[in-house]
């Protein structure tokens, strides 16, 4: 058992190398192959038994599977940035890169955690190597420095000035929105870091309402979405704009989109188009997944007695309480009703009667009790189904956010990257599907066992990464295309631009 | 600007109004100075004290009507007479510039010197004879700012309608006299985005003409607050060296001495198993997070912070705050997620700064808590119910909290806060600005009105001032104190 790890730990740098060490392990037995990546120490979660998280197994994901050149181009913002697979050398000016703080959190073998703030790379290897050497539990990314943070020192003095000394000078705008924050209104049961694929859907309906604000808005189009690997999504806004803005920017954009409880008092009548259209979003999986039985997914606010006397017509302003809620809770209470309304219908008749009974004021100043009930069914969605900002992660240029692409210590799931197009109402990205290591390790033996004890000679590609080898492939692949690549566009379109500018002070065409 | 030494009649210098001033002056007169342009022209010293003190007492008058909430209408009546001594653009303008000077020296300083002039500025653009003084002072500050035309306009108008209900009330005369939309980078109208008072689209906010004074205002504090920063930074020249002692007095002529942050010297010596005995000497906003922090056995960041610096400033060492923090954070790690961000607020981490604790104004001010969080003033945070119940539990009887109840709904959170303090101490006679400005302050007050020394070890006088202590009888206090019968 040893041995085998052992193997694994000094090879596995390259392809030919992880093959060779998959051949030992297939050599004795096809038993061991996965046990040889499920080392036998037990970590804090389990799944049926099988470990999803230890050091040995981030030690193979470190060294075989993370993309460090995907990350590294992104976070290099440079058009020229390149990996040279024959020198091992990166190419480019590594000016932005080498200025971004990057801080661990190692584990001692005494199981205490020490967090290392302010380290930096000068470029792709360099982070690399201290990655696989120290192997953190955790990355996180801070922001980008007027100097080297590693040489952070050197430039803090005691009367440091902030316009001068070492300070951050670019960020991605970032949001992070945890389930946690949820918990007053998941009614599926689960609480603190559970979740399960009815309470995620809050995930998907805040990160559309925010993708398509920050789009449309504010005019971002490089966002990149991911998966915290546990119970939340991060965004990382990253267009040029967006990494300068100062803290009291960033304050504006997140309190933009903050939504708190008193926003129903007010009394024009009229409602910001950014909520409107937050509301057009918002109402159909509020009546997806948030009305209907546990049994089909849903938050069964509509569907139970109790749960829409107490939490839906009685939370109504007190005229339409009286008449409105009064009627239909004769009406759905009644046992005689032959053909019982679903949940949505339910919520339509609702909606219906309130329009039908309270027309929208005529006079000025507006009727504050009519108001109310035409300000209620967005209230009532927003409470269910706004996104609730963990802000003060998107306040200030210099709050880490974990890295993209490292993996969670709790459930062993990788950080992958989410596509917002391919979500709808009906289609939901499932974290559930999202691979973890050990899963990823058996995928990796899985794949050299089939392609050395097949077809050897046959002249299929040889995928440049071993992350291709795994279930990891459609995530990076899917941000590359979506993600990487317009952004690669736009630095290039940028460089041009700059070099005819250039060419026409100069003179020369 | 030089400063010259000779008096004003012996010299033939130029002196302030005269008509040799140079154009920005002169562009002055018609236009409300926003200070872009620094004043370059000799100025004896005798004006150049004279001229701070005046702009002074504008901005003194300034924050008494703020914090004592005098109705707008007498602003002017209040303050005109005392800005009319600045009617002269040149003296207005050195002025502005000496006090910067004067008031860049710390954080504090420069934010209470931000805080005046930006209220000065809106003050005198709304109250300008000169009708288009808001977009005249638009252009000069933001030249980029693009008014839409009729064409323009007419795709977006329901948006803009909707995002702007002040509009609504004549939606017909958008286009008309002293109704242009402005479009501008939504990073020149971060008050208007952050609460949603303007329409934003692809990175640009479309301003009303009507709330154009809050984009001015705003674009000339940050531009202020830059300047002040930077100022701040450049050292003391010696051409400089003979203001310097002026310019030091001048700073401090606003700001009372934090002596009663120096805890130790009146005996006051918090430890790590007292401080719960002192929850009765809080403020509301410390004595909330102090009661979060038991129920919870957590406090989030911000908590953290202002009841951690709160504590320091009361007189609790870095051992006992460690102590302290890690007995109440049951089950958590305190060591390892904590004790850095204790040891940082004492200056034994990081940067090394000795932070102090927060003022009433930074709290006041500064994010609001969610929640889940405790931090914050809770007369401006927290509903007039909660507030309510804890000062219910904090022993004041909801007879006695109709004077607290008034100021918040007059929101005079500070006056509130001062007059939860009577009601517990009825006998002490408060000159309000003593602690109604300072957590530390009160806590400090009411320990000594109360009698109850910290330091039980301390000499005979705290076995003698407990026994006069209902008498408010310690040699100490330096407020007067009345004996009720």
């Amino acid at each position: 058992m040893t041995e085998v790890n052992d193997a694994i730990s000094t090879g596995a740098t390259t392809t030919t190398d992880a093959a060779a060490v998959t051949t030992t392990s297939t050599s004795t037995g096809t038993s061991t192959t996965t046990n040889a990546v499920t080392p036998s120490k037990k970590t804090q979660q389990q799944q049926q038994g099988e470990e999803v998280f230890s050091p040995e197994l981030l030690k193979i994901y470190y060294d075989r599977l993370f993309p460090y050149s995907l990350l590294c181009k992104w976070l290099s913002y440079d058009p020229s940035f390149a990996f040279d697979d024959k020198t091992n050398k990166t190419v480019g000016e590594k000016k932005i890169f080498s200025r971004r703080e990057f801080s661990f959190t190692l584990e001692t073998p005494s199981r205490e955690e020490i967090y290392i703030r302010y380290q930096s790379f000068s470029d792709l290897e360099g982070l690399k190597s201290a990655v696989t050497r120290q192997k953190p539990r955790k990355i996180d990314i801070g922001a980008v420095f007027s100097h080297p943070p590693k040489d952070k020192n050197a430039y803090v003095s005691s009367s440091s000035n902030k316009n001068t000394g070492f300070r951050p000078v670019q960020r991605e705008l970032v949001f992070d929105i945890d389930l946690t924050d949820y918990d007053d209104v998941r009614k599926c049961g689960c609480q603190n870091a559970k979740i399960c694929r009815t309470c995620w859907t809050f995930m998907t309906a805040a990160l559309k309402v925010l993708d398509q604000g920050l789009r449309e808005d504010f005019g971002f189009q490089h966002i990149a979405w991911f998966y915290s690997g546990r119970r939340g999504i991060h965004a990382w806004v990253c267009d040029e704009e967006a990494r300068n803005l100062s803290d009291e920017a960033r304050s504006a954009v997140a309190n933009y989109f903050e939504v708190r409880p008193t926003y129903g008092n007010n009394s024009s009548g009229t409602v910001h188009p950014m909520l409107t259209r937050a509301y057009d979003v918002l109402e159909p999986y509020f009546c997806r997944y948030v009305l209907p039985d546990k049994m089909i997914g849903g938050h069964k606010l509509l569907a139970d007695r109790d749960s829409w006397e107490k939490h839906v017509l009685d939370t109504l302003p007190t005229v339409a309480k009286e008449s409105v809620g009064k009627r239909l809770k004769e009406k759905w209470s009644n046992p005689r009703e032959l053909n019982d309304p679903s949940p949505v219908d339910k919520w339509n008749t609702l909606l219906r009667h309130l329009r039908v009974k309270f027309k929208f004021p005529q006079s000025w100043p507006l009727d504050s009790e009519t108001l109310k009930v035409w300000m209620w069914p967005m209230e009532i969605v927003f409470k269910y189904t706004y996104p609730r900002l963990d802000i003060n992660v998107s306040k200030m240029q210099n709050h880490l956010l974990k890295s993209p692409f490292c993996v969670h210590p709790k459930t062993g799931r990788v950080c992958v990257p989410i596509d917002p197009d391919a979500m709808d109402i009906n289609n939901d990205f499932n974290p559930f599907a999202v691979p973890t290591i050990a899963q990823l390790a058996t995928e990796l033996n899985e794949y050299h066992k089939n392609n050395t004890t097949s077809n050897k000679n046959d002249d299929t590609v040889i995928p440049q990464h071993e992350w291709e080898k795994t279930s990891l492939k459609g995530y990076f692949e899917i941000f590359e295309k979506k993600f990487l690549q317009p952004l690669e566009k736009e630095w290039r379109r940028e460089q041009r631009d700059l070099a005819e500018q250039q060419a026409a002070i100069r003179g020369d065409f | 600007m030089n400063v010259v030494k000779s008096s004003r009649s012996s010299n033939g210098l130029p002196r302030g109004g005269t008509e040799e001033t140079g154009p920005s002056s002169a562009a002055a007169l018609s236009n409300i100075n926003l200070y872009q342009d620094i004043p370059s022209m000799e100025v004896s010293l005798d004006d150049f004290e004279e001229y701070a003190l005046d702009r002074l007492k504008v901005l003194k008058k300034i924050e008494q009507l703020k914090l004592r909430h005098i109705a707008p209408d007498k602003h002017k009546k209040l303050l005109d007479p005392l800005l009319s001594k600045l009617n002269d653009p040149v003296k207005d303008s050195i002025s502005h510039f000496v006090l910067r000077l004067a008031y860049c020296r710390t954080e504090d300083l420069r934010r209470w010197f931000l805080t005046q002039e930006v209220a000065l500025i809106k003050y005198r653009l709304n109250h300008s004879k000169a009708s288009n003084a808001i977009t005249k002072a638009l252009e000069s500050v933001l030249p980029n700012a693009h008014v839409l035309s009729k064409k323009e306009l007419e795709s977006i108008l329901p948006q803009i309608l909707a995002a702007t209900p002040s509009l609504n009330s004549n939606p017909l005369t958008v286009t008309g006299d002293g109704n242009n939309i402005y479009r501008v980078p939504f990073t020149q109208a971060l008050d208007l985005v952050q609460h949603r008072q303007v329409y934003v689209k692809a990175g640009k906010a479309y301003i009303p003409e009507s709330k154009l004074l809050n984009l001015v205002t705003a674009k000339f504090r940050t531009n202020l607050s830059r300047q002040l920063a930077l100022l701040s930074a450049v050292p003391t020249t010696s051409s400089l060296q003979r203001t310097t002692g002026f310019l030091k007095n001048v700073a401090t002529v606003h700001t009372q001495k934090d002596d009663f942050l120096d805890a130790a010297a009146d005996g006051l010596k918090l430890n790590a198993n007292n401080v719960q005995a002192h929850l009765k000497h809080m403020p509301l906003c410390m004595a909330q997070l102090q009661v979060g922090l038991g129920r919870e056995k957590h406090l989030k960041h911000w908590g953290r912070l202002q009841y951690g610096l709160f504590l320091k400033g009361a007189g609790l060492a870095l051992e006992d705050a460690l102590t302290y923090f890690e007995r109440m954070f049951v089950g958590k790690d305190f060591n390892k997620e904590y004790s850095y961000n204790f040891r940082h607020m004492y200056g034994k981490e990081g940067k090394r700064q000795n932070y102090p604790p927060y003022t009433c104004s930074k709290i006041i001010n500064s994010n609001a808590p969610n929640s889940n969080e405790h931090h914050g003033c809770p007369y401006k945070h927290s509903s007039v119910q909660d507030v309510s119940s804890m000062l219910g539990k904090m022993g004041v009887a909801p007879s006695q909290q109709k004077p607290i109840i008034n100021q918040i709904k007059s929101h005079n959170y500070q006056l509130a806060c001062v007059e939860h303090f009577k009601a517990i101490n009825p006998t002490v006679i408060v000159s309000e600005n003593n602690f109604g400005n300072h957590p530390n302050a009160w806590f400090k007050a009411s320990v000594k009105a109360s009698g109850d020394d910290i330091n039980i070890n301390t000499t005979g006088t705290a076995a003698s001032s407990s026994a006069v202590s209902a008498a408010g009888g310690d040699q100490k206090m330096k407020e007067p104190i009345s004996v009720s019968p």
